[in-house]
């Protein structure tokens, strides 16, 4: 047989039980003052302090200094040409604006988006100077640019409905400040999906992306769509249930699935036409480029770089 | 076989006839048998409530037939009418429904924060959710009351207490967290699944909550150890055997018998600690996090990737083995009588010998006594399959990170290795980083588990115990075999399974609920989450009564069952008094083996049946008229602001 300790439960007085549930009390408190500790310590380590949405007449939530990218002298040349030529000289897509209104726009929209200086495109000896000067393709392909958000912005953003809130699509809507190098994914989602991963770019909506109830649809299927939908989380800074009724998926309950429907579309209809026009992609405007949701929104609901009604020039806006 | 004296502090001092009392079994045999009425008598004694030393009166201190009362289950009984009446008004006046199962109770708009407005809708459910919390705080402190009164510990309303808060938590700490009542949980018996769906949804993934994950974890492991616990009381009952045989055989299959005590102490402590890591999960989901996937982001942020944390963690525990080492001078092993089934040599014998003896399970659980394991061929082949299975999966996860240690153990949660994919079908010669990884591994685990049904089976022969834990681990590999073989075998193709690797089960857990249409209309579903949650509460029930009344050693059950001492008098009287009807000291343990046998069964149905004859459940609960009508959803509640 196996010795046991003689005495293994000691008959239990009132006083030893009175003092068990004070020890047990007190090591239950400090249990739990410090698991709550080190939650806050992890959840200090993992959420930085949220920063206060940027006041800006233009944008949602973004800012635009043209002293900090436009140089004095490119800034005194293009009040020079201002004053020179009140009326455009050699334009092809901003119809309708006078050299001020165009120049101001230039300046908030343009250089201001993409955070580059007028040289970047112009020749600031002459800014009406078509080709024959060192940056005279970029001219080419920010007019491209600019039809592009004129398409998106009458094709797309114009069925969204008013309670979204009118907001246009302009240069820093993508750009966000910077002239190339977009990020379409941030580095956070791309920790936790596989490399080879990309929000699908090829199916049609609405209904492309489900599988619920569907025999032919696989388990990796399935997570290429979790995928996906975790994406446009991330994206937009929303639950699941920004968009859909979690109890059953492919309802249309949620007036938010809608908009998402419209934007994927639109995501589509962007690689198409101008990432990789007849699946060629040195036909793009977009440097291979491939959109995704995160690429505009940021993590938020609204863009930060999406235009506030009315700053985006009529022959651009859905709102003409 | 325990043979200590018991005592008789019978509330009125009367003492009981003494042949209706005895310690051992052998003597019960001859005992007179006294009608349980009869015993009862002797316990049923007015005083002692809270409410009689609190204010010297208790005017509810009475029964009605085998009822308490006490006042506060007259409290209780008032919170209990006029929430069901709140309730059916609200489903049957204001819904204008009679179908019990599709009423959808909600509560008041966000919008309307912490205000209560009787013209507002969600009155209703504020005015049912105060009478439940009534109730239930009032049926807590009864549950008091009746263990005083039966000088009983305070076990059993503790594991209440932690079931009654979740309530509290759900319904009032969260709500008043997030500033509006319209934060609470909605009633009804589909339509609390649609929130439970919603909010889950809402934080982005909930399987990733690490809060939830443990929950779920003490909830399994409740109902594995319900399992456990009824199979061994069970296994024992009805033979000519005594407790020592339970004892080898359980050293046998795992080299630790936790002891009568001990496995009552484990069910109160896990009962009760899956219920607060539920409170956990959900308080925290909404207040302080919002993306419970990003909130891994923790673990990467960790000082141990890099080289000063990693000297630290490397230092530490190299202090951890020293100590151990040190630790393992105290140990004393006590001398040994070789029984020839737990001491034999050779293949059909026993290692770990001799057995060590750990100081601190034997204070925690009353058992300290580690080994003998017994080796046998199955076990042998059980042991030798699992480890290659293990192998497989722990070196491919090597390939998988380019053999770099640190990125191994970062990725740790990430890394899996999957099923083939599609369009391999049901193929087996599958490439080895295609899936021919999982398919060996899986393949040595099905022969792990079932090698290790034959041991439990043929152990429990060899030791004369009933083959009752054979039989329900059974039912639980019945669930294992649907999700591994043979769902994916009626779906046509291997990836219908889960990878293996943590984050791959709970992802394969949240695709297959999305897949087929929302699991939690998936009827077999809800009686699998029934008997999950119910294998809790009886988990929690039981062992708390047991440690309650463990100082008349109501835990020595196969002794209770043929004699009751006045501990498992107390146990029966304590239920019977609080619920009008009680278990017995065997039959409880055949609801134990029942409910945690009909989790895994139902379980596998229900899984089955998924793609295979139903594609699409909610489709399903739509026909079958359980959906609750939602016309106009107040969807503040799932939206961040």
């Amino acid at each position: 047989m196996i010795q046991q300790p003689p005495t293994l439960f000691p008959e239990i007085t009132n006083t030893v039980r009175g003092r068990f549930y004070i020890v047990a009390g007190i090591i239950s408190a400090v249990m739990a003052v410090a698991s709550i500790a080190i939650f806050w310590w992890i959840f200090y380590t993992i959420t930085p302090a949220p920063a206060p949405p940027l006041q800006n007449p233009i944008y949602v939530n973004y800012t635009q200094e043209p002293t900090n990218y436009i140089s004095a002298e490119s800034l005194a040349a293009m009040n020079a040409y201002i004053q020179a030529n009140p009326q455009p000289q050699a334009v092809q897509v901003l119809k309708g604006m006078n050299t001020a209104q165009i120049s101001a726009y230039m300046v908030a929209h343009v250089s201001g988006g993409l955070k580059v200086d007028c040289s970047y495109c112009h020749n600031i000896a002459n800014f009406a100077q078509q080709d024959g000067y060192p940056n005279a393709a970029k001219k080419v392909t920010a007019r491209k640019m600019m039809l592009m958000s004129a398409d998106l912005n009458q094709n797309y953003t114009a069925k969204l409905p008013a309670s979204v809130g009118g907001y246009q699509i302009t240069c820093a809507t993508c750009h966000n400040g910077k002239a190339a190098g977009l990020e379409s994914y941030p580095i956070e989602i791309m920790n936790t999906l596989p490399n080879d991963w990309r929000l699908p770019l090829d199916l049609d909506y609405p209904g492309g992306l489900v599988v619920t109830g569907r025999k032919d649809v696989s388990n990796h299927e399935v997570e290429q769509n979790q995928f996906a939908m975790y994406h446009m989380n991330v994206s937009m800074g929303q639950g699941c249930t920004f968009c859909h009724n979690a109890r059953y998926f492919p309802s249309y309950e949620i007036e938010q699935k809608n908009h998402s429907i419209i934007m994927l579309q639109m995501t589509k209809h962007i690689q198409e036409t101008y990432v990789a026009p007849g699946g060629r992609i040195a036909d793009g405007i977009m440097a291979g480029k491939s959109p995704s949701c995160w690429l505009c929104h940021q993590g938020a609901n609204i863009p930060p770089g999406a235009a506030k009604p009315g700053q985006v020039p009529a022959v651009l806006s859905s709102t003409p | 076989m325990s043979a200590v004296p018991r005592a008789l502090p019978l509330p009125s001092g009367e003492t009981l006839p003494a042949e209706a009392i005895s310690s051992t079994g052998s003597q019960a045999a001859s005992a007179e048998v006294i009608p349980f009425s009869i015993i009862e008598e002797f316990y049923k004694r007015p005083g002692k409530t809270l409410a009689a030393r609190f204010f010297g009166v208790d005017p509810f201190d009475f029964w009605i037939g085998r009822f308490y009362v006490g006042l506060f289950g007259a409290i209780s009984i008032i919170g209990v009418i006029l929430g069901v009446a709140f309730y059916l008004y609200e489903g049957v006046v204001v819904e204008g429904t009679l179908n019990i199962l599709a009423m959808r109770i909600e509560p008041p708009p966000v919008s309307q924060g912490l205000n209560i407005d009787p013209a507002q809708p969600g009155f209703f459910w504020f005015l049912t959710m105060v009478a439940a919390t009534i109730a239930f705080v009032g049926w807590l402190l009864r549950q008091i009351d009746i263990s005083l009164k039966l000088d009983m510990g305070m076990e059993v309303p503790i594991a209440f207490g932690a079931v009654v808060s979740s309530w509290i938590t759900l319904q009032w700490l969260r709500p008043i967290a997030m500033g509006a009542w319209g934060h609470g949980f909605p009633l009804g018996i589909t339509h609390h699944l649609d929130w439970v769906s919603n909010i889950g949804y809402q934080y982005y993934n909930f399987f990733y909550n690490p809060f939830h994950a443990i929950g779920i974890t003490l909830l399994f492991a409740s109902t594995l150890f319900l399992h456990m616990h009824g199979s061994a009381v069970l296994s024992e009952a009805k033979r000519n055997i005594s407790d020592q045989n339970i004892h080898v055989f359980w050293r046998n299959i795992l080299g630790y018998s936790i002891g009568e005590i001990g496995i009552h102490r484990v069910a109160f402590w896990t009962g009760a600690a899956s219920v607060l890591f539920s409170n956990l999960c959900i308080f925290l989901s909404g207040t302080f996090v919002k993306d419970w996937n990003a909130f891994w982001g923790f673990w990467d942020k960790m000082p141990i990737w890099n080289g000063i944390g990693q000297g630290a963690l490397v230092a530490g525990l190299s202090l951890l083995g020293v100590g151990l080492v040190l630790g393992r001078g105290r140990e004393t092993p006590g001398p040994i009588d070789l029984h020839d089934e737990e001491y034999r040599d050779g293949l059909e014998g026993t290692i770990a010998k001799p057995p060590g003896h750990v100081g601190w399970m034997q204070r925690l659980l009353g058992e300290g006594q580690v080994g003998p394991i017994y080796v046998g061929l199955w076990g042998v082949i059980s042991f030798i399959t699992f480890f290659a299975s293990a192998f497989i999966i722990l070196v491919d996860y090597g390939r998988q990170v380019g053999w770099n240690p640190i990125i191994y153990l970062r990725e740790f949660w990430n890394l899996a290795i999957y099923p083939p994919p599609t369009e391999y079908g049901l193929r087996w010669d599958v490439p080895w980083d295609k899936g021919g990884a999982w398919l060996a591994a899986t393949f040595f685990l099905h022969i792990s588990v079932l090698t290790w049904w034959a041991r439990l089976y043929t152990r429990a022969k060899a030791t004369g115990v009933g083959t009752q834990l054979a039989w329900g681990f059974a039912s639980a590999l019945s669930l294992y075999f649907v999700i591994y073989l043979f769902h994916p075998l009626a779906l046509g193709n291997w990836s219908a399974a889960p990878g293996h690797g943590f984050r791959a089960i709970l992802d394969w857990t949240n695709y297959v609920s999305i897949h087929w249409g929302n699991f939690y209309y998936n009827p077999f579903h809800m009686l699998s989450i029934f008997f999950l949650l119910g294998s809790t509460l009886l988990l929690a029930m039981h062992g708390a009564t047991i440690v309650a009344t463990s100082k008349w050693k109501s835990e020595m059950e196969f002794t209770e069952m043929m004699a009751e001492g006045p501990g498992t008098q107390r146990a029966q009287l304590f239920w019977r008094w609080v619920m009008g009807w009680n278990a017995n000291s065997y039959n409880i343990h055949i609801w134990a083996w029942w409910f945690a046998a009909f989790t895994a069964i139902t379980g596998a149905i229900g899984l089955f049946l998924s793609g295979t004859l139903v594609p699409d459940w909610y489709a399903w609960g739509e026909t079958a008229k359980i959906v609750a009508p939602w016309p106009n959803p107040d969807w503040a509640q799932y939206v961040f602001r």
